[in-house]
């Protein structure tokens, strides 16, 4: 690590302190539940009304919100492990993928079954749904991302192509008529995806990224990951319009506000991987960032029905955090 | 190898059985022999891939010389071929390498320990650089190679070292305990070679490529 880079971190990690202290908004336990297990990695369904938690017995559970209730168990099959799980933009939807390159997709409603197939020939890493669910975007190891239709029959939609390596990240547009996706390769692309034509691409970025987004008002797209910053730039060209620093480490995730005018940036360690990294909500306009949470036991965070929501996990005890 | 030599396989092979240096067993017959020999030399197997990793970057310095003067860390000298599957040199292949350094660091900012090579006329590359770190989260020391070559597929792949203390000096035994080695043939074996004052690692890594 550079002195400047150590520097840069130095006056972060005492921005971030200030913000602390400064306090404007805070995390309230909203439940904690109990698990037979501990719980690794979550994911918070749009509708607000639940939250899917894998845990260390390779169990994928759906838990009620606020309550705590645990509504249902999904076994990993044949001993095949969860490797990915997302659930769709109005909630309806949880599609789980295993090692095996399995995807389910599951009613979350009632926990049943819907579609099960085999979406790539490696294990999943990256699933993202569409708002609507009628859309999946499969990452598989170093293979070419894929998206499936799966309104009906799943069928494949569309094969990306990165010049090498997988897809890192993907993001659909809200009306799921565009994708947006950064590979290993480093080049962000958009594509179409009714005709599956690339019709974008911007090369601004010098290493992988593995967060992206669309601003709902379709006026930006966005992406992060070891570059020192996010980068925003139009769908329609793939040009870069403004970019957004500094940041404390690897950009994990980003997750675009309901508003339009903020993100919700996660983050990890480059240089030991398990350091706990701050959550972090960047007001686009002015550049400024408040401290959602320190990192610290963090699991997961999320966008719930215009909620911030914040996961950790100590033993086998989730807590569940809203910020308010 | 198979084109740099003015005499085919079959005809090396039968002036070794005439002066003795090679028995063939009594169901060969040496057209037979040279044959299955031929056919063994024109089909080299892909080098298995393996993860691109997350810290891969783009256009990294076209140079060798990863390791600069008063490095931390055990000198590492690295040099290997490139071939295709027909057993021929590759002397057009671009290869990145890049790794951490000697504590297991990747530099995001900067290109240290990273390198674009090309292969020379024989296939050949090399590169110096020193034997990379552990860190949190990935089990073994490894290099990261990508390596393009026209009419060619990309591979990506990782280098591994037989003397990284996890595989406990039995790397054909232990070599999954890093679960991203796909294939024992990834971890090579290091030679030390110098002077007891100057002793630095080596080694050998060759590559195949498939047709695209």
């Amino acid at each position: 690590m550079t002195d400047s880079f150590r520097m840069r971190n130095i006056l972060l990690i005492f921005a971030v302190a200030l913000a602390m202290t400064a306090g404007a908004q805070n995390l309230r336990r909203a439940t904690r539940v109990t698990l037979p297990a501990t719980p690794r990695s979550v994911q918070f369904s749009p509708s607000g009304q639940q939250v899917a938690v894998l845990a260390g017995d390779d169990k994928l559970r759906l838990i009620n919100l606020p309550s705590g209730q645990v509504l249902l168990a999904v076994d990993a099959q044949d001993k095949r492990r969860i490797t990915a799980f997302a659930y769709s933009g109005d909630g309806r939807w949880l599609a789980v993928g295993d090692r095996a390159g399995a995807v389910s997709l599951i009613d979350s409603r009632s926990g049943s079954v819907a579609k099960k197939w085999t979406a790539a020939e490696k294990g999943i890493d990256t699933l993202v749904l569409s708002a609507d669910g009628s859309k999946l975007a499969v990452g598989a190891g170093d293979l070419p991302g894929r998206v499936w239709d799966t309104a009906s029959e799943p069928a494949l939609r569309l094969t990306t192509h990165p010049e090498f390596g997988g897809l890192t990240s993907a993001a659909f547009s809200s009306d799921a008529h565009l994708l947006l996706t950064a590979d290993g390769d480093t080049v962000v692309r958009l594509y179409d995806v009714n005709s599956g034509k690339k019709l974008a691409s911007n090369r601004d970025l010098l290493l992988e990224s593995f967060g992206t987004a669309f601003i709902p008002d379709g006026h930006y797209a966005v992406v992060g990951g070891a570059d020192p910053a996010i980068l925003f730039f139009d769908p329609a060209t793939g040009k870069t319009k403004r970019k957004l620093g500094s940041h404390p480490g690897v950009v994990d995730s980003i997750t675009a506000a309901p508003d339009g005018k903020h993100l919700i940036v996660t983050y990890f360690d480059a240089t030991g991987l398990t350091k706990p990294m701050p959550i972090l909500y960047w007001d686009i306009a002015t550049e400024k960032s408040q401290v959602i949470s320190d990192g610290k036991g963090v699991i997961g965070c999320g966008v719930a029905k215009d909620q911030i929501w914040v996961a950790t996990a100590k033993d086998n005890t989730l807590e569940l955090w809203r910020w308010e | 190898m198979i084109g740099k030599f003015s005499l085919s396989r079959r005809e090396v092979l039968e002036r070794c059985i005439a002066f003795g240096a090679v028995t063939l067993a009594g169901s060969l017959t040496p057209s037979l022999a040279a044959a299955a020999w031929e056919q063994h030399e024109r089909n080299l197997s892909p080098t298995p891939a393996c993860e691109l990793g997350p810290f891969y970057k783009r256009l990294a310095p076209n140079t060798g010389e990863m390791r600069h003067p008063g490095d931390p860390g055990m000198p590492l000298s690295i040099s290997g071929v490139v071939y295709n599957m027909r057993g021929e040199v590759l002397p057009d292949a671009t290869l990145e390498l890049w790794q951490t350094d000697h504590l297991g660091h990747y530099d995001l900012e900067g290109y240290r320990y990273r390198a674009v090579l090309h292969s020379d006329s024989k296939g050949a590359y090399a590169a110096e650089s020193v034997i990379p770190g552990h860190y949190p989260d990935r089990v073994c020391q490894h290099v990261h190679y990508l390596i393009t070559a026209p009419g060619h597929k990309p591979l990506i792949t990782q280098l591994y070292f037989a003397t990284d203390p996890v595989f406990e000096g039995d790397p054909a035994k232990n070599y999954n305990r890093d679960p991203l080695i796909s294939s024992r043939e990834l971890v090579r074996p290091v030679m030390l070679v110098g002077d007891p004052k100057d002793v630095h690692a080596s080694v050998h890594f060759e590559l195949v490529l498939e047709k695209a």
